[in-house]
């Protein structure tokens, strides 16, 4: 088993997939902290706030993380996909019985790589809030620790989920328009359809949905606690929900629930990738 | 674990495709210590098999079994059996040498192994070279260095002369006769009997799924694959006695009579018994690729309309009568001589035609 996450390992760095996919989650993480951090600089958020120092880093710290996920996703489905397309799946299994080690190996692997994106994405978030805040925009330590920590969970449950899918679907076309399409149109229609019906509720334990509460349901009472203080029982619902909205997560909802959700959806893509690996045809 | 008999044995395999049965009860075990070839024409069901042998496709029913054991249940397996199964199996993005070292972890080799196959293939000059550039040669090379990192005792090869040159064709052959003369075990396939003529001891002939042959190559060259042709005073009465007696007839263009799986002998004997004058009678040995065209011909001209002077009695030529062993005769011989060539396909139509003629 070593020597398989040792080949996965391999596999992944000399090859350009890992840093492609890392590219625009720096980045973006990066735009994600300056725009957030900005956005708690200006006038009217300073007035309301009668220019109390907010910790805002936290919020933008959710948000890049719960828009960058989609490069995990992408990540540990075209692992998968890609060895088919390549054609490099036949040596794999022709190197490794069962053909499930060959998946445990990935994702083992893969979990570090996710790890290595997730301190990525919380770093260059708050390198961008750093640029656009200031040092005291992230609250105390533990608190930049939980969400960062969050944001780990997210991005390794995603890498999941992705090869899992990858393992199911094999085809890398085929993978990235059904999680591009799931996640920027399928998820928003559906939750949008769901909202005005009695099982409104159901939205919380969509995958999107369930991954962003990972991270939201922390930051966001997290920061309302902050700024409201002595206050904070007396913090109306309304702004909750517009925080979450924003940032992830959903009034009262703890990030555990969203955390237990997701795990869920990750064991069964993985479960599922595993059963049609064992049952396929390499042909 | 396995016994490490170096044994592959196949038994009652079957798959199918949806409605396409690619590969229908082959049963047929290969050796050590030889090249066995695995010869049939192009869709005859080689590659199906061969990647049953090696786990990658599930038989229908039927197993397949490596060393004793089928290959999902080989520890490491990459130590027992190697394979080249297409030359596509790489990262256009990686060197030679780096693809080779994510097998040498995958199967817990220290790094040099693969250097050390480069070598052994003739690549190690490429082996900083991206696989990309590789030229269809240069990737075959690279598919058998990756088969044998391991050190395995078995290999198989499927088509593995599709884009070597003439050199490296002759390259390969010579390297798995040394490789089977160590004791290890050779399957290679084949859809052209001439490429492998030279480097095979053993075939196992293939057509539309079935075995139509197991055995020695030798045995399969020898005698009983000779024909007669013949010229007769009455042919229409000879074709009758034959019929009887379960052989099978047919014109050539010039008026004489071909008589497959049989010698001058038996058919003066025949003759004799039909009351009919012999004029010419000559004994024609066929060569391996003849042989080998009649055992798996009628795959693709099913739609041809073939000419016996009368139907043959055992109406299916291609059913599988089993599997000799060596020396055995082999099924399916003897029957359908009408395919034997493509001439003989144009011709064979206007049997009554030709013999008018020269009767
Ligand atoms: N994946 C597949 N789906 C459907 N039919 C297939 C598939 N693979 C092979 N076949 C069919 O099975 C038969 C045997 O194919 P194959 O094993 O590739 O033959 P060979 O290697 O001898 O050329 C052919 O008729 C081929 O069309
Ligand atoms: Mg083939």
């Amino acid at each position: 088993m070593n020597g398989l996450v040792k080949a996965e390992f391999r596999k992944i760095f000399t090859t350009h997939l890992w840093w492609a996919l890392l590219l625009p989650v720096a980045v973006l993480s990066f735009l994600a902290g300056w725009g957030g951090a900005a956005l708690g600089q200006t006038d009217l958020v300073l007035e309301m706030t009668r220019g109390q120092k907010l910790p805002t880093g936290l919020l933008t710290m959710s948000l890049s993380t719960n828009n960058v996920t989609v490069f995990a996703v992408l990540l540990g489905a075209l692992a998968v996909t890609g060895e088919y397309r390549q054609k490099t799946v036949t040596t794999t299994f022709l190197t490794a019985n069962p053909r499930g080690a060959v998946l445990g190996a990935k994702l083992i692997a893969y979990t570090n790589v996710a790890l290595l994106y997730g301190l990525v994405n919380a770093l260059c978030s708050s390198l961008g809030g750093l640029v656009g805040l200031g040092a005291d925009g992230f609250g105390e330590l533990p608190q930049w620790l939980m969400v960062g920590g969050a944001g780990l969970l997210s991005m390794v449950l995603w890498t999941l989920v992705g090869i899992g899918l990858g393992a199911l679907v094999t085809n890398s076309v085929a993978a990235v328009l059904i999680i591009l399409g799931y996640l920027l149109v399928f998820e928003g229609m559906a939750s949008s359809a769901l909202t005005q019906t009695p099982v409104s509720w159901l939205t919380d334990y969509l995958p999107g949905e369930a991954s962003s509460g990972i991270v939201g349901n922390v930051s966001v009472p997290m920061f309302i606690s902050d700024v409201a203080g002595a206050r904070e029982p007396f913090v109306s619902k309304t702004a909750f929900q517009l925080l979450h909205s924003a940032f992830g997560g959903s009034y009262g909802f703890p990030w555990w629930g969203s955390l237990l959700v997701f795990v869920g959806y990750a064991a069964v893509f993985v479960a599922g990738g595993w059963l049609a690996t064992a049952k396929r045809d390499i042909l | 674990m396995h016994d490490g008999s170096g044994r592959i044995l196949v038994q009652g395999l079957h798959k199918s495709f949806g409605p396409i049965e690619a590969v229908h009860n082959l049963n047929f075990s290969v050796e050590p210590g030889s090249v066995t070839g695995f010869l049939g024409p192009n869709g005859s069901g080689k590659t199906t098999t061969l990647r049953m042998v090696l786990g990658l496709i599930r038989p229908t029913s039927g197993a397949a079994y490596v060393n004793g054991q089928p290959f999902s249940r080989l520890p490491n397996p990459a130590t027992v059996v190697g394979a080249v199964l297409d030359s596509q199996g790489f990262h256009s993005g990686q060197t030679a040498r780096t693809h080779l070292r994510c097998y040498t972890a995958a199967l817990n080799l220290p790094d040099q192994q693969a250097d050390r196959v480069l070598e052994l293939v003739g690549l190690s000059s490429a082996a900083t070279r991206k696989t990309g550039g590789f030229s269809l040669g240069m990737r075959q090379r690279l598919a058998l260095a990756t088969a044998l990192l391991g050190d395995p005792g078995i290999l198989i090869l499927d088509e593995p002369a599709n884009g070597l040159d003439p050199e490296g064709i002759a390259w390969l052959r010579g390297f798995l006769k040394s490789f089977a003369s160590t004791g290890r075990t050779v399957l290679v396939s084949s859809h052209l009997l001439r490429e492998m003529e030279h480097t095979v001891d053993n075939v196992v002939i293939v057509s539309r799924g079935r075995c139509v042959y197991n055995g020695g190559l030798e045995q399969l060259r020898a005698g009983q694959h000779s024909r007669v042709l013949t010229r007769v005073s009455d042919p229409a009465a000879l074709v009758t006695l034959l019929n009887q007696e379960g052989m099978t007839a047919e014109y050539l263009p010039d008026g004489r009579l071909v008589i497959p799986g049989t010698d001058s002998g038996r058919v003066a004997d025949l003759a004799l018994r039909a009351g009919v004058a012999v004029q010419e009678m000559q004994d024609e040995n066929l060569d391996l690729e003849q042989i080998f065209f009649q055992l798996t011909s009628g795959q693709y001209t099913g739609g041809v309309p073939t000419g016996p002077a009368h139907p043959p009695p055992n109406a299916d030529p291609w059913a599988p009568s089993g599997h000799s062993g060596p020396g055995g005769d082999p099924p399916g011989l003897g029957q359908g001589y009408q395919r034997t060539s493509a001439e003989q396909h144009r011709h064979g139509q206007d049997d009554n035609g030709g013999h008018g003629g020269n009767a």
